[in-house]
This record gives structure tokens, C-alpha cells and sequence, in this order.
């Protein structure tokens, strides 16, 4: 259905059409922020959106406008008035009209718009002089009677009329009811409203303008800029022309029903505009760090490296060592063995090993210290990341931040067994252990040739002389060079170790790191920007709601 | 039931006179008690509690209390009614002169108009009713500024002695100020004279005040003003059955059609002549009159006992929300509480870092060579110094402590966190917790004093340490290991001496802790290392307590202003059940 008078071009897209595609974007904004946002306010972004699209499907050829005002203030004669024959009664009791009443200035009943309306008692004028054609003028119940059916009734069609007639007269133009509650509380509607002030013939015609000026500066007050106030009697006819050219004027133009849905649809999008907010682009890098570095902690990955390079170093001291000083290092267990994260490189656990079924490690339970650490680190994290976020996101942030404790160690655990591995073992180790067992064997040989000698000696065989190296006896200088050797390889070697085993430890610690990262952006920073990239998408919609360009 | 007649209400003499100065001191109590009920904070509800504690102070004080004291003063009148009623016109008509302004702009009366005979002026020129409004003489200045905040007196001798008239402002215009000034004049009324008009009298808004006359029983007139004078029997009619619907048909109507008025503004005498002659009689009879003050009197002191009892629950709901505020915050901390104590005990501390460090303590024989060097300090610089490493407990001890802190802090953070989040979701704690935001964390200096809390829990270790190995044989062999290395060994055995260790942790955590206890055990004794441990993990959980407490506090004082006494909500009741015993 097209609204807007045929011919207007001059707008890029149809505006009905524009409208509607705000209204879906409100819908999409308001299933993608779901339960985050404020319940009233997407109860009445629901609301306004199925208007939106009922209004348009109904076209734009007939214009609802509604006469609204205090009991007694003299709608249903202004009606019959603008209607020109006795359709509505009037009379002196009060409230007097209870059930609304529609006129329709048209030739096409507009049936299917008064039954939207819920309107049953209609009057048809016809066509008429045009002016006024496709007016489909509603006098309403009054709203501030004792009768409060009246009012629910007023409340439920002013929800779905054009154009806003409100009535007043002298005696009640200063009343709390219709400045707070009415037009004060539908004062962006400004550009669909006419304020009349009835029964002016009761005032002092050099009364009436201070009266006039009088509503003026209340309607300024309820936040209505410039607004204009007819003064009209019914009984007279006094200002009923300039009432007719207004809602005439009003009529032709046609944008009447698009401004009050835009009007409602802006409301509706700054509504849940409140609730949210201006989220960061993603969780910051050091908030990021932070979180790492603790799960890091929780997952014992200091611990694990520790024995990396223990185990690193133990195991090269052990093969590249005074072969007679070996046996001390057998005192002590493999780190890495004792935490069961000895996996060879490459290579699945030994057959048979229950970590083969279990895929865990024996690192030790986080200390209440390093969980603490972590449940800080996450806090802060979801603090870092729902800056500027209404409390029901960051709630929803702080939420996907703080993951179960049990699943986040599983995965701490398997990122450990996954990364760490038991070193290879370098050809240098060969060579220097090859060179420490020539070293013992020789001084070995060294102490045999000793004992052999002296033993010979005991028993009284005339022996050679023993060979020597200027004065150096030949075993003695295996013993001696034997053990010299061997230390100076061993300190040769433990020099080289000591830094080698800090370089595994570094290796090992970039990977557990990135591991540990990958856990961290799986379990938690992920969530966590779900959570944003969802803010985001209701902020966008929200935006194309509101009527920016999509 | 509203005609003033010769019975009350209540049939019998409603007030003993000779009470009468009991009456008024227990009102005057009463009064005091609401006046001090504590409704600071914002549970649902509280906007309509403090309204209606003050509709009830400022009724006690500008009617009750002054009407108690005089019975015989002159009868208050006051004019109520809607904006554009005609009150004034009607004040100006009964008095026949202008006293007070008329106009077509809305609202016209601001600032209230009292007119009395001139004899009458004693009783109304002192603050005896009334008492929050000053009070201003003279007819009104065509121009000048009304000052809401005053009365204005004039005598007129056309006012029959005995009763005065108040022209009140409207009660449902867009001035705010003016309809809460009219809710406190007509509170102060002995009698109302509603005006209403044939355009009005089905308004919602005054019909709410009508109700609320019904029920307390105010004695009420109506005046139906502007009526076009074709239409007054039907409206008089229909205004008649929703009267009698509201409990008020016998309140007398009187109808004033719309007709010209004088050149000042007055209405025509056939048109208020009733009204007037019905006025000067009732303030002629001095019976009458006594009959309309009592009944108003007794519906007013009626409704006190209601009143005050709303108002003490509302005071119980402060409370109870108050508490159930704190409850929320002493419950977050006893957890934390709860959770360090078992944390301090069950060995987690000695996991993680605490454990790689002991293990590193252990494992390169630093423990060892610490146990047998009795007589080696020597030998140990020396490794010392070739290994280029000092073979210290530090780390160890650093580790314990980092560990114990994080610990101790973590638990208060989550503290914190938990009662905001409560409060948050509690009725009255979100306006709280707004307007100190601080309250959503820990203090800001809780890292610093929690080290500094550890600290001196270590020093104090060292110290049982010290104190314990001076009287002992052990002195000699304890000194060897030095105070630092014991101090350790009693803070692992204090974090895991009631063995709760499990599984494969036994063997790790559990074991340091036997081998620390071996130590002690062979040093002090088993009975005294027992002795010891519990002392430490004690003075540990002392020090969070008040930690925690000294946090808890922070809360507490923010709800300060909004702790009521308990006994506040049953003094109103007794306030209130004295006023009936004293009728």
C-alpha cells in the first residue's frame, strides 16, 4: 500500500515503505536483545511495531482524527458541529459520551480502518466538498470523569489516532489531568496536535485573548513549541471555520498518520536506546593479558615449566656428568614424570599409561590463591569489557566471563598435556656422555693398574718399570686426567645446560602461553564478545529503527 | 451521616471534656512520633508513605491539636473545590466585597483568603492554626504577587460571628503547590464547601477528596456552581445519585446557576442567598455549630489510629528493608568468612605455588642440608657463594604469603560484589548503593591492608616461634633451623593440619605438611605444635573477621540514616492506641 499523495517523488524511498522497514528493524532489535533489555519498553516497541505495520497496511487515504478532552469541555458538539447535523448526543449530565463515534468524510466506508479503530458507531458524511475527504473524525470519552472505563477507552483509541484534537474550555483549561498526564506526556506529537479552547463565547470577548494567551503559556510549559490554540463555540459556530481549515489542512497533507508512527517509533527506539549503551569494541588487550596471565597461574603452568627446565636439566646433567656423581640425580624424581607430563614429542602417551584413557595430567589443584587470582582477573576483565553497557548487559558480560570452574580447568589441562612435552635429547649429550665413560674408564683403568701394581708388589712379582710421562706415572695420570677431564666436560657442559634449559622453558612457555590464550579466548573472551557483538546488533538495529539509512 | 445534626457520628459525646487536656497531649505525642518516623529509604512505596506522614503532622498541627485546645473557637470553614469553580466568586459573594481575586485565568487563587467577623480576629491572627503559614492582613491587592506560603485575613462584619470562611486553592490544577496547600487546607477544615460545577462534578479528581471526606466524616457542603439554569434539575439530580453512591446524600447541595455577575464580581443575591442564610445559621446556633466541629473532630481523630498505624508499618517496612539489607552483607562477608576459614585449614593454600616452591624447598635438598647443619652456616655461605645462590626459605615464604593474601583479598572482593548485587535487586538498596557507588567494590585500600593483615600474622608466627623455643631445651637445636625456617614449617602444618587433603594431593601438599610437622613435632613437642597451629590459624581468621567486618561496616553506615529503631513503628501504635484511651 503506498501512502503520500500520488506524485510525490521527491522523497528517495516510499515513506510508508521506509516505515515499515523501521519497524522490522525494531522487531530484529528487540528478538536480538531478548531478555536484556527493559520488559516495558519492549513491550511497547512490540506494540508499536505490529501498529506500524497494521496502520500501513490499512493506507494512507483516510486520516483518524480524534477529539479528546476534559468531560463537559464540549467534544460531541464540536463533532456535530464539524459533522453538521445532531449525530452525537449532547447533553448537560456528565461524563456524557462513554462509547466512541466516528464520522467518516469519505464515500468508501473505510470499514476495515473503523473496525481496527473498534469504532461501531459510525456516520458516514460522504465526500462532501473534498476538503475535508478521507477525514475520519473520532469523538472520544472523556478522560478524567469518575468514569474510568471512559478513560481506559479514550486511552486505547488516542493510542491509535493521527491526529490529536484536544478540548478544553475556560473552567478547565489549567487542570493538572489534561497538561500532565495528556498532552505533556505526548508532546513530541507536537507537529499532530490542535489545542481548542471551547465554549470561548462563556468569556468576556476582551477576556478570551488573555484566556488564549493564558493556555498558550500552559502548553508551553508542557513543552509544546509555538502552539496554537483555537478558540471555538459550537453552540455559536464561533471558530468552528478556522478548526475545519486546520483538519482540513491537516487531512490533505496525508503525512498525518506517518508523523504520529514516527513519532511513536522514535519514542520507542530512545526507550530502549536507554537501555543500552556504548560498548567497547572488544575486551581490551591488557584486560586480555590479565586473564591470561592468571589462567596461566590456575592452570600451575609456572609450576609445569619449573619442571620443564628441571627436567631439562636434570636429565643433561645426568647424561653429560661425572659419571661417578650420576647416582645423586637418581634421588630426586622427574618433575615432569611426577606431574605426568613426560609425553615424548610428537608422540602419544606410553601404551598403557592411564593417561592414554584419562588425557589428565597430576599437576596439583589450583591454590585458593591463583582461583582467587583468576576470579579477579575475569571480573576485572568483564568490568573492562561493560564500560558504558547498561547493568543488564554488563550482568550478561559478567555472566559469560565467569565460566564454570571445572570446565575451565579441563580445558587448562588439556591446553597443558597438549603443549608440554618431555625434550629430545641432543646429539651433544651422546658425545659428552661418550666422553665422560672414556674419562671413568680411564680413570678406572687408572685405579686398576694401581691396585694391580700394588698387588703385584704384595705378592713380591718382579715388575717392569711403570711407564711414565716425564715424572708422571702413566696411572696416575689416567686417574688424574681421567677426573680432570670429566669435571672440566661436566662444567663445560653445565655451562652450556643451564642457559639451554632456561631457552626450553622460554619455548615451552610461548607455546603453553598461546595455548593458554586459546583457552582464553574460547571460553571466555569469546563469550564475552558474543555478548558485545549481540549489544552491537541491537545498537544497529536500534539505529535503523530510529531512521538512519540502513 | 454529614448533616451536622445534634449527634456525632458515634452517637455518644465523643469527647469528654475533661479529658480534654490529655486528648491533646497525646495527640501532641502522636504528632511527635510521626513526625520523627524514619522513611529514608526507597522500598516501593515510601513516595505515598512520606506524603502521607506529612498530610498527618501537618492535619495534627493545623487542626487537631488547635481545635483540641479551643472547642469553642470559631467554626473553619473552608472552600474547596476544582480550578475555574467559582470559589472565589462564591468567598466574594458571601462577604459581598471583593476579598478575594476572581478572574477567567487559571488558577486564579494561589494564596489562601481567611474571612472572619472582626471579633473573630484574636483567634485566627496567632499562629494557633495553621501554624506553618504566616499570616498577611488586609484585602487582596489587585496585582500584586500572591505569596503562597502565607493566609490572608480579613474581617468583614458581614461574616456572622462564629464561623470563618477559607477560600482554598484548587485541587487539581497544574500548580502542584497549590493542590498540595489545598490537601492541607481542607485537612485543617471543620467543614468543607465544595464547589463544583455542572461542568465538573463528575471529575475524577474531586470526587477522590469527596471519598476521602466520607470516610473520615468530615462534615461536608456542596456547592454546585455555574449550573445553566435550563439544566439544573437533571444535573441536580444526577449529582444528587452518585452523592448518595459515595456515602455523602445527606450533605447539603446547594445549586447556583450561571448568571451575570455585579460589576465587582458578585453573584446575585437570589443565587447565594441560600448558602449565606444556611452559613449565618449554623453560625448563629451554637449547638449546631459545636455538633459540625465535633463530628469532623471525631472522624479526624477516627482516622488517626489508621493513619498512624499505616504509617508505623510503612516505618516497619524501613526497617525490615533496612535489615534485610544488611542481612545480605553480613551473610556475603560470613561467607567469605567461612570460605577462608576452610581454605586456611584444608590445605588449598599450599597448592599451586606454596607447593612448587616447597618442592623446589624440598627436592634440592635445601630442607636437608637446613637439618643437618647444625654447626654449618660456614659451609652454607660457602655453597652460598660458589653456587651463587642463597639457600633461603624466602620464595617459600613469599610464596605463602602472595598466596595467603590473593586468598584473603579475592574473598573480599566477591564479598563485595555478592552485597552489591543484592542490593541492587533489593527494594530501596539500588537508590543506596547510587548514591554511594563506592559500596560496588572493596574499599580501595583493602590490597594493602590485607598484605599488611598477613604480615603481621607472619610476624606473630615468628614470634610463637621465638617465644616458644626460649623456654625449651629445644632453644639449641630450634635456633639451628632459624626462627624463619620453623615460622614456615608451623604456617605449612597451620595450613594443613586438619588433614583435609584428598587423593593424589596427599602424597604432595599433605606430605610437606607431615614433613614440616616431623620438624616441629621433634623440636617442640606434638602437644605444643598442635597448640600452635590452632593459635596461628586462629589469630588469621581473627584478623579477616575484623577485616571483613571493618568492610562489612562500610555498608552499615550507608544504611545509617535509614536504620530506624526497632521500637519506632510500636511507639506509633502506642501513640496512637493512648489517643483512643484518652477519648
Amino acid at each position: 500500500m503506498r501512502l503520500g499523495l500520488p506524485g510525490r517523488h521527491e522523497r528517495p524511498a516510499d515513506p510508508a515503505d521506509a516505515l515499515t522497514a523501521r519497524a522490522g528493524a525494531l522487531d530484529e532489535a528487540r528478538v536480538a536483545g531478548g531478555d536484556l533489555l527493559d520488559g516495558d519498553a519492549a513491550a511497547a516497541a512490540r506494540e508499536v511495531a505490529a501498529r506500524v505495520r497494521e496502520r500501513m497496511a490499512l493506507g494512507g487515504r483516510n486520516v483518524v482524527v480524534a477529539l479528546a478532552g476534559s468531560t463537559g469541555a464540549g467534544k460531541s458538539s464540536i463533532f456535530n458541529a464539524l459533522v453538521g447535523e445532531d449525530v452525537a448526543e449532547v447533553g448537560v449530565r456528565r461524563p456524557m459520551t462513554s462509547v466512541p463515534r466516528a464520522a467518516v468524510w469519505d464515500d468508501d466506508p473505510a470499514s476495515a480502518l473503523l473496525d481496527w479503530l473498534g469504532v461501531d458507531r459510525r456516520h458516514r458524511v460522504g465526500e462532501g466538498d473534498g476538503h475535508l475527504g478521507g477525514l475520519v473524525l473520532v469523538d472520544l470519552p472523556d478522560f478524567d470523569s469518575r468514569e474510568l472505563g471512559n478513560r481506559r477507552e479514550a486511552d486505547r483509541l488516542l493510542g491509535l489516532t493521527d491526529l490529536f484534537v484536544w478540548v478544553t474550555d475556560h473552567q478547565k483549561y489549567a487542570d493538572a489531568v489534561i497538561h500532565d498526564q495528556y498532552i505533556a506526556a505526548r508532546r513530541d506529537h507536537q507537529a499532530n496536535m490542535l489545542v481548542v479552547l471551547n465554549h470561548a463565547d462563556e468569556v468576556a470577548a476582551d477576556q478570551l485573548p488573555r484566556v488564549v494567551a493564558d493556555l498558550t503559556r500552559l502548553l508551553e510549559a508542557d513543552g509544546l513549541a509555538d502552539p496554537r490554540v483555537i478558540a471555538t463555540s459550537a453552540r455559536t459556530g464561533m471558530g468552528m471555520d478556522a478548526l475545519r481549515e486546520a483538519v482540513a489542512g491537516v487531512v490533505s497533507d496525508r503525512r498525518a498518520a506517518l508523523r504520529r508512527l514516527e513519532v511513536d517509533l522514535d519514542g520507542v527506539v530512545r526507550r530502549l536506546r536507554d537501555g543500552v549503551g556504548t560498548a567497547p569494541d572488544g575486551v581490551p588487550r591488557e584486560a586480555r593479558a590479565r586473564l591470561v596471565g592468571a589462567l596461566a597461574r590456575a592452570a600451575g603452568v609456572p609450576t609445569a615449566l619449573d619442571a620443564v627446565e628441571r627436567s631439562y636439566r636434570r636429565d643433561a646433567l645426568r647424561r653429560t656428568g661425572v659419571v661417578f656423581t650420576r647416582w645423586r640425580s637418581t634421588l630426586v624424581a622427574d618433575p615432569l614424570k611426577r606431574l605426568r607430563l613426560d609425553r615424548l614429542p610428537g608422540g602419544a602417551p606410553e601404551a598403557g599409561d592411564i593417561r592414554a584413557a584419562l588425557g589428565r595430567s597430576s599437576m596439583p589443584e589450583p591454590s585458593a590463591a591463583a582461583r582467587a587470582e583468576l576470579d579477579l582477573a575475569e571480573g576485572e576483565l568483564a568490568d573492562a569489557a561493560s564500560t558504558g553497557l547498561p547493568r543488564a548487559w554488563a550482568d550478561e558480560v559478567s555472566r559469560a566471563a565467569h565460566p564454570p570452574e571445572d570446565d575451565m580447568r579441563d580445558a587448562l589441562d588439556r591446553a597443558l598435556t597438549s603443549k608440554v612435552t618431555r625434550h629430545r635429547t641432543p646429539v651433544w649429550w651422546a658425545v659428552a656422555g661418550a666422553v665422560q665413560w672414556l674419562c671413568a674408564a680411564a680413570v678406572v683403568a687408572g685405579v686398576v693398574w694401581y691396585v694391580a701394581l700394588g698387588l703385584a708388589g704384595w705378592l713380591q712379582f718382579a715388575l717392569p718399570e711403570v711407564p711414565r710421562w716425564g715424572p708422571v706415572p702413566y696411572p696416575f695420570l689416567l686417574i688424574v686426567g681421567g677426573l680432570g677431564l670429566a669435571i672440566l666436560v661436566s662444567l663445560a657442559c653445565r655451562a652450556v645446560v643451564v642457559p639451554a634449559a632456561r631457552r626450553r622453558r622460554r619455548v615451552v612457555e610461548a607455546s603453553l602461553r598461546q595455548a593458554v590464550g586459546g583457552v582464553a579466548d574460547a571460553r571466555i573472551i569469546g563469550p564475552v564478545e558474543a555478548v558485545l557483538a549481540r549489544h552491537g546488533d541491537v545498537v544497529k538495529m536500534l539505529e535503523r529503527a530510529g531512521g538512519a539509512r540502513a | 451521616m454529614n448533616t451536622p445534626g445534634p449527634e456525632g457520628p458515634g452517637g455518644a459525646e465523643p469527647i469528654a471534656s475533661r479529658g480534654l487536656g490529655i486528648l491533646r497531649d497525646a495527640v501532641a505525642h502522636l504528632r511527635d512520633e510521626a513526625a520523627s518516623a524514619g522513611l529514608t529509604l526507597d522500598v516501593p512505596g515510601v513516595a505515598d508513605a512520606r506524603a502521607a506522614r506529612a498530610a498527618l503532622v501537618d492535619q495534627i498541627d493545623d487542626y487537631l491539636l488547635p481545635r483540641l485546645s479551643s472547642l469553642d473557637a470559631p467554626l473553619l470553614a473552608v472552600v474547596g473545590g476544582s480550578t475555574g469553580a467559582g470559589k472565589s466568586t462564591l468567598v466574594n459573594s458571601l462577604v459581598g466585597d471583593v476579598v478575594s481575586r476572581a478572574g477567567v485565568l487559571r488558577p486564579t487563587t494561589s494564596a489562601p483568603v481567611l474571612v472572619h467577623h472582626p471579633g473573630d480576629a484574636p483567634w485566627f491572627a496567632d499562629q494557633r492554626i495553621l501554624p506553618g503559614l504566616g499570616r498577611v492582613t488586609g484585602a487582596v491587592p489587585a496585582e500584586a504577587p500572591q505569596d503562597p506560603s502565607s493566609v490572608r485575613l480579613v474581617d468583614s462584619a458581614r461574616m456572622a460571628r462564629g464561623l470563618a470562611i477559607l477560600d482554598a486553592p484548587d485541587i487539581d490544577s497544574v500548580v502542584t503547590r497549590n493542590r498540595d496547600l489545598a490537601g492541607q487546607l481542607l485537612a485543617a477544615a471543620d467543614m468543607w464547601i465544595f464547589v463544583t460545577t455542572a461542568a465538573r462534578y463528575a471529575d475524577a479528581v474531586p470526587w477522590d477528596l469527596l471519598r476521602q471526606a466520607a470516610e473520615r466524616g468530615t462534615s461536608v457542603a456542596i456547592v454546585l456552581d455555574r449550573v445553566p439554569s435550563e439544566a439544573i434539575g437533571e444535573i441536580r439530580a444526577h449529582l444528587g445519585q452518585m452523592l448518595q453512591q459515595q456515602g455523602l446524600g445527606q450533605a447539603p447541595v446547594f445549586s447556583i446557576a450561571e448568571s451575570a455577575l455585579d460589576p465587582r464580581g458578585i453573584l446575585p443575591d437570589d443565587q447565594i442567598g441560600p448558602l449565606r442564610d444556611w452559613l449565618r445559621a449554623l453560625a448563629e446556633d451554637a449547638e449546631e455549630r459545636a455538633a459540625v466541629v465535633r463530628q469532623t473532630l471525631t472522624g479526624a481523630l477516627d482516622a488517626l489510629e489508621t493513619r498512624a498505624g499505616a504509617l508505623a508499618t510503612s516505618v516497619e517496612d524501613q526497617h525490615n528493608a533496612a535489615a534485610a539489607l544488611l542481612s545480605e552483607v553480613d551473610r556475603a562477608y560470613h561467607d567469605a568468612l567461612d570460605q577462608v576459614a576452610r581454605d586456611v585449614s584444608d590445605g588449598t593454600l599450599l597448592r599451586g605455588e606454596v607447593l612448587a616452591r616447597w618442592q623446589e624447598f624440598v627436592g634440592t635438598g635445601e630442607l636437608f642440608k637446613q637439618v643437618e647443619s647444625t654447626v654449618s652456616r660456614l659451609r652454607d655461605r660457602l655453597t652460598s657463594f660458589v653456587r651463587g645462590r642463597r639457600d633461603e626459605p624466602e620464595p617459600l615464604g613469599e610464596a605463602l604469603q602472595t598466596g595467603a593474601s590473593a586468598m584473603v583479598t579475592a574473598q573480599a572482593q566477591r564479598a563485595a560484589a555478592t552485597a552489591a548485587r543484592a542490593w541492587r535487586t533489593s527494594p530501596g538498596g539500588a537508590a543506596v548503593l547510587e548514591r554511594h557507588p563506592d559500596l560496588a567494590r572493596s574499599a580501595p585500600d583493602l590490597d594493602t591492608r590485607v598484605e599488611r593483615l598477613v604480615r603481621d600474622w607472619q610476624a606473630g608466627i615468628f614470634d610463637m616461634v621465638r617465644t616458644e623455643g626460649k623456654d625449651r631445651r629445644a632453644a639449641a637445636k630450634g635456633l639451628a633451623y632459624g626462627v624463619n625456617g620453623l615460622g614456615l614449617a608451623l604456617m605449612l602444618v597451620t595450613f594443613a593440619s586438619t588433614g583435609g587433603i584428598t587423593g593424589a594431593e596427599v602424597g604432595i601438599a599433605g606430605g610437606s605438611a607431615v614433613l614440616a610437622q616431623k620438624i616441629l613435632e621433634a623440636i617442640f613437642g606434638d602437644e605444643t605444635v598442635r597448640r600452635l597451629a590452632a593459635k596461628a590459624r586462629e589469630n588469621l581468621v581473627r584478623g579477616v573477621r575484623e577485616l571483613f567486618d571493618a568492610e562489612a561496616l562500610r555498608y552499615r553506615r550507608a544504611l545509617e540514616d535509614a536504620m530506624t529503631d526497632a521500637g519506632q513503628a510500636a511507639r506509633l501504635r502506642e501513640a496512637a492506641s493512648a489517643v483512643k484511651a484518652a477519648r
